[in-house]
């Protein structure tokens, strides 16, 4: 996290939270200006002083620039926050910089929303893939469903891409404020995440915005944020931002009696996925989190490379969550980590009687000798 | 007993009973709770929070918590994430299917520790027991606990109860069974993995080393149905 140094257009101090990488960065930050303000109208771009960046230079990236429109018709407030998109860019390590819109100049007050990754320019590189994982909703009686295929994120450690399109709520909720858990979304992420859409009533040449929030897996959004028009057909509402996570920098620690694994593999199909687990030592508790798509009896083995020589073969008995429907469904594993000389296997063995290997687990228990 | 100051879902402490064991990296509640999901906190909040005096640790790995609800007559169950988020605060995720029930039960039976925390690693035994069941039927019956001198794990599995035609119990004496561990928990089945609602269940309780399973006017299973099972943990 940072602070701004300074700004060329009569913003205060503006906070970022940051990833900064050598070849990119992703920066949040939520900071207010007024086009009215002297210094506003003499820049020709908007310029911010920062503390060195890890990058020089970046390619042309998004901000989302905003204003606040309520207005009052028969004792109903109406929304039209009106918004778009400005290009924004890393001048150098000290300058970001977003471009000035005319289409605000009579604004009174501008909202700027970055929440932005920043690639350094001209940099070739190996291109390194991220997790896509999507995004289900889980919210009282199904009242709010979100289009499936188009709702993800894609996940690094220190920040995650976040895409969501709204489908459909149900009448009874249409006036409510909104509260879902959304499935896969990292729980480390804590953040004000604008809901945009296309069509604005009162401002033709803008899209609408509402505030969303994102914390502990949680996503809500107050009535009030709903732009008036949120409902209407093929008004496509959708969020669209790169969000720092608030990650652990606590520094590691040799000797650890953890091991985490994106994904263990047993042949081509079978997957244990997101894999991480933690030991005490003695008396010794088990800490296990990882989720399995496996549609069938089992039990799968995996191989579990580069395990920690420090933590022992143990079997555990474990409660996980089963995918299917609102992945309410119990089921009781047990888990065998067995070692074969340098080699390490995980067996996962459902004790349901369920047939298959889909759940998310997050369980902690006391592991045995096998 | 877990000092509870307050919560943020509208439950006074006063009505939170949770016994606890702790050390300086292990921390094992046992306990429950009503959640009224009706209350006006419920509804703004994310997570659920238990205010609690220091604990030991202030940043944990996630535990279970069973969670039970009663809708249209039919028992419900699942699991829910507990961690600790600082010293001060226990968290309990929100069931949100659950909310149109009006209220529903969380049961603490969880097992918590923080994390980098080094050494040589010493596993406990499990002991696996030769249960008698004394009314009704349990068949493919297994019992095994982890004892230690403050808590109890224990994991129960059958294939399938035939509950007393008088009692409408299932009961099982369990032989070298610590004396002092005492629970009322589920054991729960699956008649189906796509129901919204989560598994079914029995209740069951725990005294002076026998299972109690009750029948409690749940319906005959569904001929699929899977084991049923139970993981609990007990502080003694």
């Amino acid at each position: 996290m940072f602070n701004s140094i300074s700004n060329n257009f009569g913003a205060g101090i503006i906070q970022f939270k940051d990833v900064q990488e050598s070849n990119y960065i992703v920066l949040n930050a939520k900071f207010t200006c007024s086009p009215q303000d002297d210094a506003y109208k003499a820049a020709e771009v908007l310029e911010i002083t920062v503390p060195a960046l890890t990058i020089g230079r970046s390619t042309e990236a998004g901000v989302i620039v905003s204003f606040t429109d309520r207005r009052e018709y028969y004792g109903r407030i109406e929304n039209y926050d009106a918004c778009t998109v400005a290009k924004s860019w890393v001048k150098d390590a000290n300058t970001l910089c977003i471009e000035k819109l005319s289409v605000f100049d009579e604004q009174p007050e501008l909202i700027f929303h970055v929440q932005t990754l920043y690639c350094q320019l001209a940099q070739g590189g190996n291109v390194i893939v991220g997790k896509k994982k999507d995004l289900s909703c889980v919210s009282e009686d199904d009242f709010l469903s979100i289009r499936t295929s188009d709702s993800l994120c894609v996940v690094f450690k220190k920040w995650a891409f976040y895409h969501w399109m709204y489908d459909y709520c149900s009448t009874a909720k249409s006036n409510a404020d909104w509260e879902a858990f959304f499935k896969n979304l990292p729980e480390d992420i804590n953040a004000d995440v604008p809901v945009l859409s296309a069509t604005n009533y009162q401002h033709k040449q803008l899209g609408s915005i509402g505030m969303s929030h994102l914390e502990e897996g949680y996503f809500t959004m107050p009535a009030s944020e709903r732009s008036s028009g949120f409902n209407n057909t093929a008004n496509y509402v959708f969020s669209f931002a790169f969000l720092v996570r608030d990650y652990d920098t606590t520094p590691e620690v040799e000797g650890r009696l953890h091991y985490e694994n994106e994904m263990l593999r047993a042949g081509q199909y079978d997957a244990f996925s997101d894999v991480n687990l933690e030991l005490i030592p003695a008396p010794s508790v088990v800490a296990f989190s990882g989720s399995m798509g496996i549609y069938k009896a089992g039990p799968v083995t995996f191989p579990a490379p580069d395990f920690p020589e420090e933590v022992p073969a143990f079997g555990a008995f474990f409660l996980a969550a089963h995918y299917h429907s609102k992945g309410l469904t119990v089921q009781l594993l047990e888990i065998q980590v067995t070692k074969t000389g340098s080699n390490t296997n995980v067996q996962v063995i459902d004790q349901s009687g369920d047939k298959n290997l889909a759940f998310k687990m997050f369980d902690t228990t006391v592991p045995t000798t096998i | 007993m877990l000092t509870v100051n307050a919560t943020n879902f509208g439950l006074a402490p006063s009505d939170i009973q949770i016994k606890e064991y702790r050390s300086s990296n292990l921390l094992v509640l046992d306990g429950e709770f009503i959640v009224d999901t009706s209350a006006e906190e419920y509804s703004g909040i994310r997570p659920m929070q238990l205010s609690v005096a220091n604990l030991p640790f202030s940043k944990s790995r996630p535990g279970t918590a069973l969670v039970t609800v009663l809708s249209e007559g039919v028992k419900y169950a699942t699991i829910t994430k507990v961690w600790v988020k600082d010293k001060n605060t226990v968290c309990i995720d929100k069931i949100h299917p659950y909310k149109s029930a009006g209220s529903y039960k969380v049961k603490l039976n969880t097992m918590l520790i923080p994390e980098r925390i080094t050494g040589e690693v010493a596993l406990h035994q499990r002991t696996g027991h030769t249960p008698s069941v004394i009314k009704g039927e349990a068949a493919g019956l297994e019992i095994f606990t982890i004892q230690s001198d403050d808590w109890l794990i224990l994991t129960l599995k059958a294939t399938s109860l035939t509950f007393d035609t008088d009692s409408q119990t299932v009961e099982i004496s369990v032989p070298d069974l610590a004396e002092n561990a005492s629970s009322s928990f589920p054991v729960l089945y699956n008649e189906c993995l796509w129901i919204a609602l989560g598994s079914k269940y029995y209740p069951a309780t725990l005294e002076n080393g026998t299972i109690v399973i009750s029948k409690d006017g749940n319906a005959d299973e569904a001929s699929n149905t899977g084991n049923k099972f139970s993981r609990i943990v007990i502080v003694r």
